[in-house]
């Protein structure tokens, strides 16, 4: 299995491992992804693109202090790697670089 | 959020690793919080056990996707993971020995179903109580005591009383047969009520019910309002009828217009009040459901005199001692089964101020009542049917322990097998606990098919168990959910049982031995010798069993009935339903036996009041002279007609029989049986005696063999016959001996009866098949058991031999070498034929000291031999014994074909 590509969906969760920063955990992620992303996406799916994340080593994780809310249970709050930053950056790059290539008249086509 | 309920929490627990489960449950929360407010309490709820769900999905996935990528090392927090892996390691050994799991899937699947079927019986039975009946916890039976008898029964003038003076009962209701014959209706079809109009005359089966049973029940209606305020208030001249479920669909097509149109029963127009839903059983399952609900005081337009009778006073001021009415009292909220009975008690003694010297005239006693929570049926049927229940658990449970036994066998054979298989994975560094948790996986899944295939083998099993109980369970049993998780809890039991042993077996290999030489690990013979001792003892049980209840049904049918069943038919009547007066009837019977006398293949033809094996009439006589001159004694009683005895094929033994002239105006006689004489008049003649009954003085004229009045298993009962013509009831079963050729007889007869009354029904049973009634139950048990007990025999000796095999197999090495320093074939074929024999007598032994505690717990249902019979018991073991030689001879014979040379050269 490759494991330089990003998938779109841990793309997705990288972008919102960046918005939810510093407060980044399974449940502001699925909140960010369905504000934002427009998507409803259970906890399982993201716990398990965050695992594949860490093992990439993409995204790194520690446990936060334990809050009163959420009866006192910790979170485990994660953020990006620089080999995460990276990869997110160069995912962009790649997608600004092919717009930019998009002549304005086949957009038009495409219809909104 | 309160927390996420037990089960989610249960749930979480078992898809998430532990080092993650605080956060993922923090998480939870939080959303759990966020959807609450968007959507709701409820949504969020089910979105949240969705979201666990999932994690479970998601986490399977990464596993099984992970598992090609990652190392095994099994650590905490993988145990879904492993699971998984034993799982499919479990499913693709079945597919590699398809042989030897499909023994063992049906060796589950046969116990395992027999156990849910007779756990469905029990539970439809015991636990739960009929369908469609509100609060039956307030709910209780009223039954009352007589002499340490137990009479579930009540009079009309009973209930009115027990309903209006009874205060801790808010409510009574009463249900009977209509007219007095519990509902019952013969096995063709035939009923009480004629429905319907001339030619078009059906007949159904009637219970006459009060007018607030359904009211009392809390049972709504399907179709149709129900009864009628009057008719619930008592008033008389309502006709109503409410028709249950299956005669509405059955018989008027399921007519929705059945409600603004009568129904003609007896010839009289009745308005159908309503239809009961399809669920509905009525109050006493085991009964079969009646085609219409009679309310009790409109049955008067069924039957002329009929209210008169149920409130008849005698002339003392004594109630009718007709008792053919259930009660079932719902009680005050409130009070509880003490209270209830107290009240009981109370209400008891009043009555018995009133009525003391009636009942101890007509019964000889007085009565107690009790109350009962188990509302729906009687003591005595529940006690029957718990025996029969139990036994039947009995019966299912030794075969499934037989069987667990087996498959523990058949999974030790395997072991040698395995060993290598277990060393590899140990020295890998697989734990104990780990090889242990795998094997028990194997288990499991064995077991989880074998407990879904007994699932549908208890779905054909529930159909078919009705057949076995005491009772009419007519519609079978349905298994429900607490079925479905017995059973897969019963599937657990079974792969412990058998699969902990050979897991533990297996789990404790030696791995270096293994190793060097590997097939030497040892597993000693003791275990499986201690399988086989108990698989042996446990088919000697079965096998005494079956072969008491073989021997029980062979004394069954041979039972001397004291008349001829053969070629001779009951034709049940019920003249009451056609208005006819006292008068009127006994001209039409005197008619009709005038006009069946003409009929060709017709030997005799006479009349009585109840036909054999259905009912019977109990009083009470007092003679002058006797021990039974102030006290009566109790006897059965019929009327009979003409020619009775010799339609019956009943001898008469002095004197003579009821004749033609012994009518209304002539002086009142008897015929008594022998039972009856021996006991009223011991050491005297009784012929030219007179008994009382109700005033009247009898005479008696003659002695009659004493036969099976109600039931083939009875022992010999008292019976006095008196004529049909000086006493009179409405109730008539025209009895017939026809000629052996007479082939067209049952049409014939009908005819004839059309031609005098074209609209009076008919029931035409022949004698035989009611005798094949009283023994069907019986052979349906014993083939039962039969069945059941060929199965275990069959299951121990495979498991004999299948042991045998394996051991000779094991020992191929050290025979080849004794037979290479000149031991001869047949020492060889004796020792291996020693240790089989050794085994199968030792169990022999024990599973008849087992068989002879036990077998008084079946006395109840075996007759004519005793529990201990001495054929039974010794032809049984010798077979069991001939059975372990022949299964020990063939692994014995493969043995001493060894040869040294071989042997010494296998590994």
């Amino acid at each position: 299995m490759s494991e330089s590509r990003l998938r779109e969906f841990e793309e997705l969760v990288l972008l919102s491992v960046l918005i939810a920063a510093p407060e980044a955990y399974g449940a502001s992620l699925q909140k960010v992804l369905a504000e934002e992303a427009g998507r409803a996406v259970s906890l399982g799916a993201i716990y398990t693109a965050l695992d594949r994340l860490a093992h990439k080593g993409l995204v790194r994780s520690e446990l936060g202090d334990p809050t009163p809310v959420r009866g006192g249970r910790r979170k485990r709050q994660y953020e990006l790697t620089e080999l995460g930053l990276e990869q997110v950056w160069e995912a962009r790059r790649v997608r600004e670089r092919m717009w930019s290539r998009v002549a304005p008249a086949s957009f038009d086509g495409g219809g909104r | 959020m309160n927390g996420p309920s037990k089960i989610l929490r249960f749930l979480l627990r078992l898809v998430c690793p532990r080092e993650r489960r605080a956060e993922t449950e923090g998480d939870l929360m939080e959303a759990f919080e966020r959807w609450a407010e968007d959507r709701g309490q409820v949504r969020a709820r089910i979105r949240l056990g969705m979201e666990i769900l999932q994690l479970g999905a998601w986490r399977a996935v990464g596993l099984v996707r992970g598992n090609r990528e990652r190392e095994e090392a099994p650590s905490r927090g993988r145990r879904l993971e492993t699971l998984i892996m034993d799982v499919r390691y479990g499913f693709r050994r079945i597919l590699k020995n398809p042989a030897s799991s499909a023994v063992a899937i049906l060796l589950l699947t046969v116990g395992i179903g027999g156990n849910a079927t007779v756990f469905t019986a029990v539970q439809e039975v015991f636990l739960k109580p009929p369908p469609l009946i509100r609060a039956p916890e307030e709910l209780v039976g009223l039954q009352s005591t007589m002499g340490g008898r137990l009479i579930a029964e009540f009079g009309y003038y009973d209930y009115e009383f027990y309903r209006d003076e009874g205060e801790a009962f808010s409510d009574v209701l009463a249900y009977g047969g209509f007219p007095g014959s519990q509902g019952r209706r013969t096995d063709n079809g035939g009923g009480e009520v004629a429905v319907g109009q001339n030619d078009q005359v059906e007949l159904a089966g009637a219970w006459v019910v009060s007018g607030n049973y359904f009211r009392v029940l809390g049972t709504p209606m399907a179709l149709g309002p129900g009864f009628s305020a009057a008719v619930q208030a008592g008033e008389p001249n309502h006709p109503e009828v409410v028709l249950s479920h299956g005669y509405w669909t059955r018989a008027l097509g399921g007519d929705r217009s059945v409600l603004s149109r009568p129904l003609v029963l007896n010839g009289v127009a009745f308005r159908v009040a309503g239809v009961t839903p399809p669920e509905f059983r009525g109050v006493n399952p085991g009964q079969p459901l009646p085609d219409l609900f009679i309310p009790i005081l409109q049955a008067e337009a069924l039957s002329a005199g009929y209210n008169e009778q149920l409130r008849r006073f005698q002339e003392d001021g004594s109630p009718s001692a007709s008792r053919f009415l259930r009660l079932v009292a719902r009680l005050e909220p409130g009070v509880d089964m003490d209270q209830a009975q107290a009240e009981a008690t109370l209400l008891q003694r009043r009555w018995d101020a009133e009525f003391t010297s009636w009942a101890e005239s007509v019964y000889g006693q007085t009565f107690q009542v009790g109350v009962s929570p188990q509302f729906y049926m009687a003591p005595g049927e529940i006690r029957q049917l718990r025996q029969a229940l139990f036994f039947l658990w009995f019966v299912v449970g030794a075969v499934f322990l037989i069987g667990c036994t087996n498959l523990a066998l058949l999974l030790l054979a395997q072991v040698s097998g395995r060993e290598r298989e277990m060393g590899i994975r140990a020295s890998m560094g697989a734990a104990r606990r780990r090889l242990l948790a795998q094997l028990t996986t194997e288990s499991l899944v064995l077991s989880a098919l074998g407990g879904v295939a007994g699932l549908g083998l208890a779905v054909i099993g529930t159909q078919a168990i009705p057949a076995t109980l005491p009772m009419n369970f007519r519609d079978g049993f349905r298994p429900d959910v607490g079925v479905v998780l017995f059973t897969f809890g019963l599937a657990a039991v079974a792969a412990v049982l058998f699969g902990t042993l050979p897991a533990w077996k297996l789990s404790r290999v030696d791995v270096a031995a293994l190793i060097q030489r590997p097939g030497q690990a040892r597993t000693r013979a003791v275990f499986r010798g201690g399988l086989v001792v108990g698989q042996t003892a446990l088919s000697i049980l079965l096998l005494v069993g079956g072969g008491l209840l073989g021997r029980s049904a062979q004394n069954i049918r041979s039972v001397d009935l004291g008349f001829d069943p053969d070629g001779r038919w009951i034709f049940g009547t019920q003249l009451d339903n056609r208005g006819y007066s006292e008068e009127e009837g006994l001209a039409f019977l005197s008619n009709a036996l005038d006009r069946l006398a003409q009929e060709p293949g017709i030997r005799w033809a006479s009349v009585c009041n109840r036909a054999p094996f259905l009912g019977s009439n109990t009083l009470s006589f007092t003679a002058p002279g006797t021990d039974f001159t102030d006290q009566g004694l109790q006897t059965g009683v019929n009327l009979v007609g003409p020619d009775y005895f010799d339609a019956m094929g009943i001898n008469i033994l002095a004197g003579r029989a009821i004749e033609r002239d012994d009518n209304t105006g002539s002086p009142y006689v008897a015929v008594v049986n022998e039972t009856f004489a021996a006991r009223m008049w011991p050491g005297e003649n009784a012929l030219g005696k007179t008994l009382d009954f109700f005033g009247e003085s009898i005479t008696v004229v003659g002695i009659a063999e004493t036969v099976v009045y109600y039931n083939v298993r009875e022992s010999p009962r008292r019976h006095v016959y008196v004529s049909s013509f000086q006493f009179y009831q409405g109730m008539q079963n025209i009895v017939v001996a026809a000629e052996p050729t007479a082939a067209t007889l049952v049409r014939r007869i009908e005819q004839a009866f059309r031609e005098l009354d074209p609209n009076l029904a008919l029931v035409p049973m022949s004698l035989e098949g009611l005798v094949d009634t009283q023994t069907s139950s019986f052979r349906v048990w014993t083939n039962l058991i039969g069945i059941f007990a060929a199965v275990a025999l069959f299951l121990a000796l495979v498991g004999l031999y299948g042991v045998q095999s394996y051991l000779v197999s094991r020992r191929t090495r050290e025979i080849g070498i004794r037979m290479a320093v000149g031991a001869e074939r047949g020492m060889v074929v004796r020792s291996v034929v020693r240790w089989g024999l050794m085994m199968g007598g030792i169990g022999t032994l024990i599973g008849l000291v087992a068989a002879l505690l036990a077998s008084r717990f079946v006395r109840g249902f075996l007759f004519g031999v005793s529990p201990n019979d001495p054929v039974v018991f010794s032809v049984v073991p010798a077979l069991l014994m001939a059975a372990c030689f022949a299964a020990s001879m063939l692994p014995a014979l493969r043995a001493s074909r060894i040869s040294p040379v071989e042997a010494l050269t296998e590994e």
